[in-house]
């Protein structure tokens, strides 16, 4: 997969006229996509053409939970055009996207949904439109966040990592905390394949940050309190908490940029993201949220260096 | 009966494979051979753990490890009147930015503990508007004894790190020994009065609202409240005083030592009066401080513990008297004379 090529012009096109949609309509999935179910699934690959001979990896797992479901549809109405133009306009080398919608095994019809690596806008907002916004979720106060980090940890191969050793990006959106413990037997149900012991997820996560540089990302403040705490001792300062769910893609596309050293400091980073159709309001906010980031980073302007 | 002969790929040895077996190991080059394709091994996670959980392998070379957790230490920045306070990452990549407090005298435990206790029950407080107040606070991550590095056995607390604010009120003082302008000082008290009112409503009085305890950001309106040792529930009796601070304790908290919303009011009114250069114990202020500001700071660093002292209401209040004063509000940040 990952063939094609990116065009914004396309992808505003496809997106016009969503925002009068209803839900319902631009979601069709009332059950799992059959080409998302990750039952038997080997791999997902992003993988080097002649069109694309630096691919890299780009991970979204969308929470499709009740709680949640704004962000996939804020992404298919009018923001994922925004996150390419972001990474367009800083020559970002053929990125590529995959789609992960998250839900919760012990409660949802669709506890996880994979699409492919995709390079092209019709692509990429096809497996995005696929997705089942199942809205479930339990009132636990967990997701199964950690089965879809274990999915990209064991049955993604990325040639960024595996030709030139870089890590592709996830992005993990979501207001829950994990399961602490990935049962085999969810695993088995869901994906296939026979694991011999349970999993803790701190294990999960040890293993996806061989290949990933992960990010959760937290819609609000309010929702902040429920899961920050055990995410951040899971990633550390790669959780993000917004101030709005609408600021996801710049967000995102911030913290890559952070992440692949293509802004000199912040205030370039936020010239950038102006330059690239994020609102003049949203401006601080997005600066704020992305500041933990390019402190950790080095960057100037990130706050005040200690010992860096 | 059919038969299933295995060999292995690796040296062509025949295999002999338990029932229900998923992997069997040649006995012959010693390789481990899956027999069944969907068969994962959660040992290759476990081992991925261990490498990720090794500071060794992200390149620090020392830290200091509590519980399973591990912590490179940075330097030395403030000096607490019990503890030490450092910047630190956690020694593992993705890192975490931290501030860890390592108590100098096992002595001081009681106190350091229940600050720890403080901070944990105000992140849990439901008050009105917690979910941002509650992370103005010092979030607490981690409390345990150190088991290894420089200070084996010192209780340590590991706190959120939150970037921007480096100076003290004492820094600003001594920054501006005749005091700072008087348009700056109505953000900096209105940013206090917001943190002590979220305290209020959470049941829990300061009880040391002291220069050393408040830090400004740098180029930004932004205020931090941290030194929780005295804090407690209201009506509580007060467990510390600073002795050198101490003409900033409104009369009555020394006297009748019962913690009430009023003596964090009054003492944040003389923390104000010190930074605009003025004199704390009496709440005066400069001439060049408008009136009505100096007043209120004046009638605020009097309030007497039976007034109630509603922190929003005189936050209320301050933003009228600077609309007044100043004009509609602007951004002026403090500067500090090597940014100016």
């Amino acid at each position: 997969m990952g063939y094609g090529n990116y065009s914004s012009d396309a992808h505003e096109a496809l997106l016009r006229g969503r925002q009068v949609l209803p839900t319902q309509q631009v979601f069709q999935q009332r059950t799992t996509h059959p080409l998302m179910d990750p039952k038997g699934v080997r791999l997902r690959e992003s993988r080097d053409s002649a069109e694309h001979p630096q691919s890299l990896g780009i991970a979204f797992a969308l929470d499709v939970t009740g709680s949640m479901g704004s962000i996939p549809e804020l992404l298919a109405r009018q923001q994922l055009p925004h996150f390419m133009k972001v990474l367009m306009d800083c020559k970002v080398p053929d990125p590529q996207l995959l789609f992960v919608a998250v839900g919760d095994a012990t409660s949802d019809h669709s506890p996880l949904q994979v699409g492919q690596f995709e390079s092209t806008a019709e692509l990429m907002d096809q497996w995005l439109t696929w997705c089942h916004l199942e809205g479930g979720g339990g009132g636990s106060g967990e997701e199964s966040y950690e089965l879809a980090l274990y999915f990209l940890a064991l049955h993604t191969e990325m040639d960024c990592w595996v030709k030139r050793q870089k890590r592709g990006y996830l992005f993990m959106t979501g207001d829950e905390k994990p399961y602490p413990i990935l049962s085999r037997h969810v695993v088995e149900a869901v994906t296939g394949d026979r694991l011999d012991d349970d999993l803790k997820v701190g294990e999960v996560v040890a293993e996806l940050q061989k290949t990933f540089v992960p990010f959760f990302v937290i819609p609000d403040h309010d929702r902040r309190r429920r899961c920050e705490r055990t995410w951040r001792d899971l990633l550390g300062d790669h959780v993000l908490c917004m101030d709005d769910p609408a600021d996801v893609c710049f967000v995102t596309a911030g913290a890559l940029l952070l992440s692949e050293g293509l802004v000199a400091d912040v205030r370039e980073l936020e010239a950038t993201l102006l330059a690239s159709g994020m609102p003049k309001e949203r401006r601080s906010a997005v600066v704020r949220t992305l500041q933990p980031i390019a402190k950790a980073q080095g960057v100037k302007g990130g706050g005040w260096s200690l010992w860096r | 009966m059919a038969e299933r002969a295995l060999k292995c790929p690796q040296c062509n040895a025949p295999l002999t494979p338990s029932r229900f077996a998923r992997s069997v190991v040649c006995p012959f080059c010693g390789s481990t051979v899956l027999l069944d394709e969907q068969a994962v091994p959660a040992e290759r996670f476990r081992a991925a753990f261990r490498a990720w959980s090794s500071p060794e392998n992200h390149g620090y070379t020392s830290w200091i490890s509590i519980g399973d957790s591990h912590w490179a230490l940075g330097p030395r920045i403030a000096q607490g009147e019990v503890s030490d306070v450092h910047a630190a990452e956690r020694a593992r990549w993705p890192t975490e930015r931290a501030l860890l407090k390592i108590l100098r005298d096992h002595r001081d435990e009681a106190g350091f503990q229940h600050e720890w206790q403080v901070l944990e029950t105000l992140q849990e407080s439901d008050a009105p508007v917690a979910a941002r107040l509650a992370a103005r606070l010092p979030q607490p991550i981690l409390y345990g004894a150190a088991t290894d590095g420089a200070r084996p056995g010192a209780k340590v607390m590991v706190l959120r790190w939150a970037n921007g604010f480096v100076h003290t009120f004492e820094d600003v003082r001594r920054a501006y020994p005749r005091g700072i302008e008087p348009r700056p000082s109505i953000w900096i008290w209105r940013r206090i009065l917001e943190l002590l009112a979220f305290l209020h409503a959470s049941g829990c009085v300061h009880g040391a609202v002291l220069p050393p305890h408040l830090l400004v950001e740098q180029g930004e309106h932004g205020v931090r409240l941290v030194g929780f040792r005295a804090a407690d529930r209201t009506g509580l009796p007060l467990r510390d005083v600073c002795s050198r601070c101490e003409s900033f304790y409104p009369p009555d908290l020394l006297g009748s030592r019962k913690l009430a919303p009023a003596a964090d009011l009054a003492m944040s009114a003389r923390c104000m009066a010190a930074l605009l250069g003025g004199d704390p114990a009496s709440g005066e202020v400069p001439a060049s401080v408008p009136a009505p500001l100096a007043r209120e700071i004046g009638r605020v660093s009097s309030l007497h513990e039976s007034s109630g002292g509603d922190a929003w209401q005189l936050h209320k209040r301050l933003g009228e008297l600077a609309r007044e004063v100043f004009g509609p509000p602007a951004f002026c940040p403090l500067k500090m004379p090597k940014e100016a």
